[in-house]
């Protein structure tokens, strides 16, 4: 038993839980550990709230005790901000066309679309999450927008060939039009979904968001364009889903900010 | 929590009588003041009250309590940044009246005061508030690995802090 060891439940032994054997044997042994358990040992400072704050709270309670009827299921919302994003790829694909599709042979096809429908599964998933407090983290939020794209510009750069382009930019840019077009309902409709819950990080949701909507269009993006280009693909088609998930952070940021000044009372007001 | 949520008077009462005192504890380690506590515990319990309808039954109900009644300190932190860069004067600050703590020893939240923010909450609560590893994982928006890392951090800075020193 190390010092370390004992620490994961030393909170646990300074509330009165039963410590085992071998932990009593290293404190006995290990004056830091002795020391900090006596340490954790101790009274909580702080006194309880008065009981007329109490009272003003359950009051205030009492006054809006509506009955209320708890969020379904996260399945539920997974679900619904999935048919969000196919009901734009799909309206998308329709308006636009199908050339890219058809562009891409059978290995390209099965791969770009494999990972784009990977992406948007695991985004609905933690975005179902994410609008319940408290729910289970499977992954942090900015180490999944990253992973998002760290898997899929490598994979679109091994898929794709360079071909040369000489109206490099002008292309690019209707097809990153194209992409922010598709993104920005998808984004809107998703934010109706989140909103049921309570997002406590309006940020992270709103990268979350926009990187959800970005996907959807890059899925479009990659049913419509049948160029082929490796650097057109990676810096529009991808940019656009860039540009949608940094949009979706400003855009949960200037929230957050918002909703920070609204939601506390002034000195005055207390 | 589920007859809170059907709109059942007492037992609304109940949670407010049970959770105000933790929740009070947890305001009160980052703040060190009671009216400012109480002031957030309130507020605490409106948004509470507004989110009710976001706790699934069946789910543990501290790590989502918690995860509110964080959003408010975070909110009530900013909130005073704010207040500090229009330079409104501060109001006299009213103390937590401190229990005695055992001779030799600081009480624990004099203990945990020198840590860092994150450090110090996680501490908070799994001793005070009595949370597991993965009710604070939940509380926090963090994995249980993270949390567990942070705890392993507080404890070392401790160790260094406490009369003595490291063995």
């Amino acid at each position: 038993m190390t010092c370390r060891g004992i620490e994961d439940s030393l909170a646990l032994y300074a509330a009165g839980a039963a410590i085992p054997p071998e932990v009593s044997a290293h404190i006995a042994g290990c004056e830091s550990c002795r020391r900090l358990l006596a340490a954790m040992r101790q009274a909580d400072a702080a006194e309880p709230p008065s009981p007329d704050r109490l009272r003003q709270i359950q009051a205030q309670l009492r006054a809006d005790l509506k009955p209320v009827k708890p969020l379904p299921p996260a399945r539920v919302f997974v679900l619904a901000l999935l048919l969000i994003a196919a009901a734009a790829v799909a309206i998308g694909a329709a308006h636009l066309g199908i050339a890219g599709w058809e562009a891409l042979g059978t290995l390209r096809r099965s791969v770009v679309f494999a990972v784009l429908a990977a992406g948007l599964g695991l985004l609905s998933v933690l975005l179902s999450r994410v609008m319940v407090p408290g729910s289970r983290v499977l992954l942090d939020s900015r180490v999944a927008v990253a992973g998002v794209f760290a898997i899929l510009a490598p994979i679109f750069a091994i898929l794709f060939d360079f071909h040369a382009e000489p109206t490099f930019v002008a292309t690019g840019l209707v097809c990153l039009t194209i992409g922010i077009e598709c993104a920005l309902p998808v984004a809107a409709f998703s934010w109706l979904i989140l909103r049921q819950g309570m997002v406590l990080q309006p940020t992270a949701a709103g990268a979350l968001t926009g990187l959800l909507a970005g996907l959807s269009g890059v899925t479009v993006l990659e049913i419509f364009c049948p160029n082929p280009d490796r650097y057109h693909i990676l810096v529009w088609h991808i940019g656009a889903a860039m540009v949608s998930t940094i949009a979706g952070a400003a855009v949960g940021w200037l929230a957050d900010s918002l909703l920070t000044h609204k939601s506390i009372p002034s000195d005055g007001d207390v | 929590m589920v007859r809170y949520q059907n709109g059942d008077a007492a037992a609304a009462d109940e949670l407010v009588t049970r959770l105000s005192g933790r929740l009070h504890v947890f305001f009160a380690s980052q703040l060190g003041n009671r009216a400012q506590a109480d002031d957030m515990l309130q507020e605490a319990w409106l948004r509470l009250h507004q989110a009710r309808h976001t706790y699934r039954p069946g789910e543990p109900v501290l790590p989502w309590i918690y995860a509110i009644a964080r959003r408010v300190r975070v909110d009530y932190f900013r909130r005073r940044v704010r207040l500090e860069r229009r330079e409104i004067p501060t109001t006299e600050i009213q103390q937590v009246a401190q229990p005695a703590p055992a001779p030799g020893l600081p009480s624990f939240l004099e203990l945990v005061a020198p840590l860092p923010e994150s450090q110090r909450e996680v501490l908070v609560l799994l001793k005070v508030n009595g949370l597991s590893l993965e009710e604070v994982a939940r509380a926090t928006s963090s994995t249980v690995g993270s949390v567990k890392q942070k705890v392993h951090r507080a404890y070392d800075r401790l160790r260094g802090l406490l009369p003595g020193g490291r063995s």
